[in-house]
This record gives structure tokens, sequence and C-alpha cells, in this order.
């Protein structure tokens, strides 16, 4: 494949950090070794294992924990309407949020 | 279960982290997520090849994790249990693009030089720096040229650093078939992008 045009940077807006590639030798060793397979093969080992990390955003955690509380209100919610489906006759105010301390 | 600090929780490893999770502990979840987060976008980006698609399947597949907790057993680690879920996220969401998809890298097959990726900016970089950058994206470009079962198993392999073992617990198909496609994955590599990647930088 020809290359010859210049590129944007891959990753201009994102978080991301460079691995360093080895200072120097291990590619070369490679190259010396006497089997171009094998070398061709580490070669690329080599360079996808320095590849840029593309790491989440600064903002990833909040919305996380946003997801998660969710979640767990959603759990609880299914978690309380199966309690009250067993005990048909209970009315609890709404109040309570989590009808399992009610019943332990 | 006798509450733990999150201290303690941070020293645990991967799998009492979920054990305690399993337990009712909420602050295990949090741990894995930041013990996880960065490998599995770094992983999914690599179908995606978008920052924000990447970070919704991210967040699905923790959200996932959670769901399914109580599946999880000891006897697979972690890691290979929650990069599973990635996976089957990743492809059911590529699969779900692919149909919908007008847009390709190749604008037209027959003219390899009209590349969408291939923008020219070629003002301010220094030489070696401009040719570390071309030489990324050369890579990320024939990355996305692999079949999708060749570029996944390089993935795990050489940039998410997982064995042979636990790619063929991720991706379901036997450890011979691990290696030929990894194999097979790096020589296509090396075909596409030639001589030009890193050979001055490196």
């Amino acid at each position: 494949m020809k290359n010859s045009r210049p590129l944007h940077h891959p990753f201009p807006d994102r978080n991301c950090s460079v691995r360093k590639p080895p200072q120097s030798g291990g590619y070369a060793y490679h190259e010396a070794n006497g089997h171009p397979e094998s070398d061709a093969h580490s070669q690329v080992s080599g360079w996808l294992e320095h590849l840029p990390v593309i790491k989440t955003s600064s903002g990833f955690d909040k919305k996380m924990a946003a997801l998660f509380a969710l979640e767990i209100e959603r759990e609880l919610q299914v978690k309380n309407r199966s309690l009250l489906q067993k005990k048909k006759g209970i009315r609890l105010p709404d109040l309570i949020s989590d009808l399992r301390a009610e019943f332990q | 279960m006798e509450r733990k600090s999150y201290l303690e929780l941070n020293k645990m490893s991967d799998e009492d982290l979920m054990e305690n999770l399993q337990n009712g502990v909420y602050e295990a979840f949090d741990l894995i997520v930041h013990r996880f987060k960065d490998r599995l976008h770094n992983f999914i980006f690599r179908y995606t090849h978008n920052s924000q698609d990447s970070e919704d399947l991210v967040q699905e597949t923790f959200l996932r994790v959670y769901r399914s907790r109580h599946s999880y057993q000891r006897i697979a680690k972690l890691s290979t249990w929650i990069f599973t879920i990635a996976s089957n996220l990743a492809k059911t969401d590529y699969k779900k693009k692919q149909r919908m998809q007008t847009f390709s890298i190749h604008a037209d097959d027959a003219d390899s030089e009209s590349r969408e990726f291939e923008l020219t900016d070629d003002s301010l970089l220094p030489d070696e720096e401009l040719h570390l950058d071309n030489s990324i994206k050369k890579l990320e470009e024939a990355l996305m040229q692999l079949n999708e079962d060749f570029r996944e198993a390089l993935v795990l392999r050489d940039i998410q650093q997982l064995s042979y073992e636990e790619i063929s617990d991720i991706t379901g198909v036997a450890m011979g078939t691990v290696k030929s496609r990894i194999n097979r994955a790096r020589a296509q590599i090396q075909e596409l992008i030639g001589e030009y990647v890193f050979s001055e930088t490196f």
C-alpha cells in the first residue's frame, strides 16, 4: 500500500495516550533471526501493542454512576412489585421504598 | 457479609470484587468499572471507531455485568467473562450498523486514493511525529479492513494482551482456530501496510 499523503491525527478529540515503543533493538532482532514470516508477524504484534489506548471521556464515571443508580432503583421496584404480588392484602405508604426491610 | 472499606475492596482481585458485588456490596461495582472501563473502551473502539458509540457500549456492558452478576462463576476469570459480554454487544451493534451503513472506508473500491480517512493536514507536525501519526492511521485502517473474526482475535491478543486460552473462551472457538486467525490476521495486516508503518519512526 503506497502512502504519500499526510493524514489527520487519528484521535484528535480523544483522551488517549500512546504506549511508547521500545527504544531500540526489538524489531531489529526479529529481522535478524532468519524467519521472515514470523518476523513480520512479530512486527505487526509489536506495532499493535503500541497503538494509542483510546480511553473513556472524563464524563464517563458520572454517566455510569447515574445509570447504575437507575438500575438499582429499577431492581428495587421489581422486587417490591414481586413482594406485593405475594402478599396481596398489604397496603403500604409510598414512602417506604425498600419493602424487604419491613418483612425481615 | 461484613462491610468492607473502599481501601480493602481496592486491594482485592477482580474475582473477589465480583463475589462482593454478588453479595450486595455496591461499592465493588465502582471498582470493577474503574478497572475495566478503559480496556473495554479500547477494545470496543476497534469495532465502532466512534467514541460515543464505544462509551455507550461500555456502559451497556457494565449494566449487563451487574444484571447478570449471579450467573458469574469463579471458574472463569472475571476479565474473560466481561470481555465476552462486551464482545457480544459490540458484534451485535457492528452487524446492526453494517446493515444500516451508507458510509464505508472506501468511498469507491476502484479508487483507493479516495479514502475518506485520508484527509490532508500536513501544516505543523514535525516529520517524525507526522510519520508516527500516519503509521497509526494506516494500522487502524488496516485493522478495519480485516474480517470481523480475525480482527477480534487480533485485538484481544495484540492490543488487549490476553492469552490464547482467554481468547478461546471469549470467542467460543477452539484454541487452534484462535491461533490460526491471529496468524492470518497479522499476515493480512503486514500485507496491507507494507513497508511504510513505523519503518522510520522505530
